[in-house]
């Protein structure tokens, strides 16, 4: 019996990625129960609502950005594209287009920014960190200079069933937010875990030349990998655009970081090939129970920001520290 | 009658106005394994993208499963059902063996993947060869060994009729080469065919049914299996050889290096000792300690137990950290990767390891001076070169042997030293290997096969499970002419 109850142990264990995302549960639970100690509080029904509507956009783009970081790339433009999509529907709602047509066309150019991020890499072999600086600047420029320079007004009561849907909604008694993110971490985590396309870009990760032997095309890959990072930004958009009840040209400043901090808190390798989806919920957990956890502390927001980084960087201390330690296991010559 | 798998028919490839591959001739047919003996690397690579991507011909014409699939008048078609396993991995390491063997394979149809089957599938294939492997670990947990074997696998499965084997011998071990050979014949038994490329005569004398040999891109001899003597092979290959010094015998037996009953994690109870100015090899039979014994002594693995000792006392760890400053120099595996600094002159590069010695040595132009006049007579006008990377392969291994040439370091560790090479590399490197030992410098070449490093060394140590299996001087390698070239082949 211990020894069956052993080998589920093992084999929970050996699922690609497990290790740092039991690591780093623990790490969340015990920050968890600290500080529901320092304010009972936190653990409040209402408190855990907001908790959970405020992870929701970091889970989503950290869910992108993992996807781009499995195949060894990064994108940096996923705040931009996210403060696009915010920009370019709250624009096209006030000048009084549908909010279903405002979000298609929303929706074409955020991916037109994941191609061209795609194609930039893989086709052109621009570094990731180049092609993604250039079109995040180009990105926010565009979101800039679609209502001229200036934020939107509001977006009216014609879009109220919008707002609803994306943020004010509740389903079962939880936030559609919530709801939104979980089908699409769901479908995202099918896609990546139990699909070809999903071996696909942990091979391109892992080594792009045996890739692109055993038949894989990797501008392909590469290209749907910055597809989803460019949905997540602008499915996030809409959210914040919900939120708003208006379109802000600074949307998602600094949400390319946020991204990446849920990614490699939650076992994404910087190096590629490595990571599942389950450890960037957790990322995302633990960089949203930090904020909510010191604000309620009374934590000034300097002292998080210097935790947070202090953990992104101990994270991506210990994945290196992990790969560069391992060595193949001997097996008796046949 | 046989079936042919593969045909070239007087196949002719000119790369960028040079012949590299002149009027090829080869057949190939079901279950056989032909060897092609590579006396130098010009024209294998060309060979190998015909072969399989039907890249264009300048003259000729190539057949596969009794089709004609590539000529000089008309492009090739897409890709030939043929898989080369080559010292590169073509695997990913991240994913688990049977992902790798099913899903990253051309034709792999499902969309959504079912593990369970595919472990399933997988199971059936090594149940049948007999081997231990599990689909569900990673690639890079993996033996170097257990990794070729995927790749062999998935060669198979993915309905390869011709694999190529491209000089992949280096990385094993004598027995994991047997294995390898077992399994190779398993496969061609069931109706596959094999091309077995190496430059080891004796490696492929031992596998093939027929032998080419190639050299310069030309086929210029094919030898049948009643053929397969030294003697036919002497003047394409070994009487090149003759250049070479016999290594002398050792005046003074002064001890040098020394490992007392060493114990790490896979090295047990090591014991040997090495001679002042002697050349020593040490194998690794099983290809499981060569790393090891490298980390210690660069002071990056600690002892479990035993003692090293280094000229005039303990080699501790301590001392293990400046190896270079304790006379410990190295040579890897494949130097031209790891230790060439590409943006930095040849100078540069040739005496970077003085400032291990004396930080402000290399300032004074006398210095330089002295250094360049010194050595122009080996290197020639290379030393003047600025950017190292338009020099020759040749040229290179010169900079890095004579680097630690200047250096003249107690002891150099030279791992695998001919395992990138071809014939006249292998050469050039034991005449390289000759240059240290007339300066005295003790040299421990660490290998996990014999290759042509006998006909260099002194004493050759055998390494088996960790601890020492056995030691022999130079006048008993005869015994290891089934494996190896040894001096009496030679001289």
């Amino acid at each position: 019996m211990e020894k069956k109850k052993n080998g589920i142990v093992k084999k929970f264990l050996s699922i690609r990625g497990m290790g740092q995302v039991v690591t780093v549960t623990i790490g969340l639970i015990i920050m968890c129960v600290i500080f529901g100690i320092l304010s009972p509080s936190f653990f409040s029904g209402r408190n855990v609502g907001n908790l959970l509507r405020q992870i929701a956009p970091i889970l989503l783009v950290g869910i992108g950005q993992s996807y781009v970081m499995i195949t060894g790339n990064i994108d940096l433009s996923i705040g931009s594209v996210l403060g696009m999509s915010c920009m370019i529907s709250a624009t096209l709602m006030t000048k009084g287009i549908s909010p279903t047509v405002a979000v298609f066309i929303t929706l074409a150019a955020c991916l037109a920014v994941g191609l061209i991020n795609g194609l930039l890499v893989a086709q052109f072999h621009l570094p990731a960190f180049i092609a993604t600086l250039g079109t995040m600047q180009t990105a926010r420029g565009i979101a800039q200079i679609v209502n001229n320079n200036y934020n939107t007004d509001a977006i009216g009561k014609a879009a109220q069933g919008f707002r609803d849907f994306f943020y004010y909604g509740k389903l079962l008694g939880i936030y559609n937010t919530v709801w939104i993110t979980l089908v699409l971490f769901l479908v995202f985590n099918f896609l990546l875990s139990k699909t070809r396309t999903g071996r696909h870009i942990y091979a391109v990760g892992s080594n792009i030349d045996a890739a692109g032997l055993s038949g894989v095309n990797v501008v392909a890959t590469t290209v749907k990998a910055y597809l989803v990072s460019s949905f997540c930004a602008f499915t996030v958009g809409l959210i914040t655009c919900a939120t708003a009840g208006m379109g802000t040209m600074d949307a998602g400043n600094m949400y390319e970081m946020y991204a990446v901090a849920a990614s490699v808190i939650g076992g994404v390798s910087t190096l590629g090939g490595q990571g599942i989806l389950v450890g960037t919920i957790i990322g995302a957990a633990i960089w949203g129970v930090l904020q909510n956890g010191l604000q309620f502390a009374g934590a000034p927001v300097a002292m998080r920001n210097i935790v947070i980084g202090v953990i992104v960087v101990v994270s991506v201390l210990l994945d290196v520290i992990i790969r560069t330690g391992r060595k193949p296991k001997l097996k008796k010559s046949n | 009658m046989k079936e042919e798998i593969l045909r070239f028919d007087h196949v002719t490839c000119v790369h960028r106005e040079r012949t590299v591959l002149k009027d090829i001739n080869l057949h190939i047919f079901k279950g056989e394994i032909v060897g092609l003996l590579s006396i130098n690397y010009q024209g294998i690579k060309e060979l190998l993208d015909v072969l399989s991507d039907n890249v264009p011909i300048h003259y000729g014409y190539v057949y596969f499963d009794e089709q004609l699939v590539n000529c000089y008048y008309r492009e090739g078609s897409s890709r030939n059902k043929v898989s080369v396993i080559k010292k590169q991995s073509s695997l990913a390491e991240d994913l688990t063996v049977c992902d790798n063997i099913f899903a990253l394979r051309r034709g792999f149809k499902k969309y959504v993947i079912n593990s369970g089957m595919l472990k399933k599938q997988f199971r059936h294939f090594v149940d049948e060869l007999g081997i231990d492997l599990q689909g569900d670990e990673l690639v890079k947990d993996l033996s170097v060994f257990d990794r070729k074997l995927v790749e062999l696998i998935k060669a198979v499965i993915a309905g390869t009729r011709l694999i190529v084997i491209d000089n992949i011998s280096d990385l094993f071990s004598k027995a994991e080469t047997s294995r390898f050979q077992e399994l190779l014949h398993y496969y061609v038994n069931k109706g596959c065919a094999v091309l077995y490329i190496s430059n080891h005569h004796e490696e492929v004398f031992q596998i093939c049914d027929r032998v080419m040999i190639m050299e310069n891109g030309q086929i210029l001899q094919v030898l049948e299996r009643q053929s397969f003597i030294r003697e036919n092979i002497e003047p394409f290959y070994l009487s090149k050889w003759q250049n070479l010094e016999r290594p002398g015998d050792l005046r003074e037996k002064n001890v040098l290096l020394e490992f007392d009953g060493v114990t790490c994690e896979r090295i047990k109870n090591l014991s040997f000792s090495v001679y002042r100015g002697e050349c020593v090899i040490l194998q690794d039979t099983d290809n499981i300690v060569t790393e090891e014994i490298v980390d210690i002594l660069r002071g990056k693995k600690s002892l479990v137990g035993g003692h090293i000792c280094l000229g005039y006392g303990e080699y501790s760890e301590k001392r293990r950290k400046n190896y270079l400053r304790e006379g410990i120099a190295f040579i890897d595996k494949n130097p031209i990767e790891s230790m060439v600094y590409k943006e930095q002159s040849y100078y540069e590069n040739l005496s970077c390891l003085l400032k291990e010695r004396k930080s402000d040595l290399l300032n004074g132009r006398k210095i330089k001076k002295s250094i360049i006049k010194e050595y122009i007579s080996r290197t020639g006008e290379d030393i003047y070169t600025k950017n190292i990377m338009e020099l020759s392969e040749a040229s290179l291994y010169n900079m890095l042997y004579y680097r630690v040439h200047l250096f003249h370091p107690q002891v150099v560790i030279l791992i695998q030293p001919l395992s990138e090479a071809d014939m006249y590399g292998r050469l050039h490197i034991l005449h390289l290997i000759k240059e240290l030992t007339k300066k005295h410098i003790t040299i421990i070449i660490l290998t996990v096969n014999l290759s042509d490093t006998l006909i260099v060394a002194n004493r050759l140590i055998t390494i088996k499970k960790g601890r020492v299996s056995g030691e022999y001087k130079s006048d008993e390698f005869q015994k290891f002419e089934q494996d190896a070239i040894t001096p009496e082949n030679i001289w």
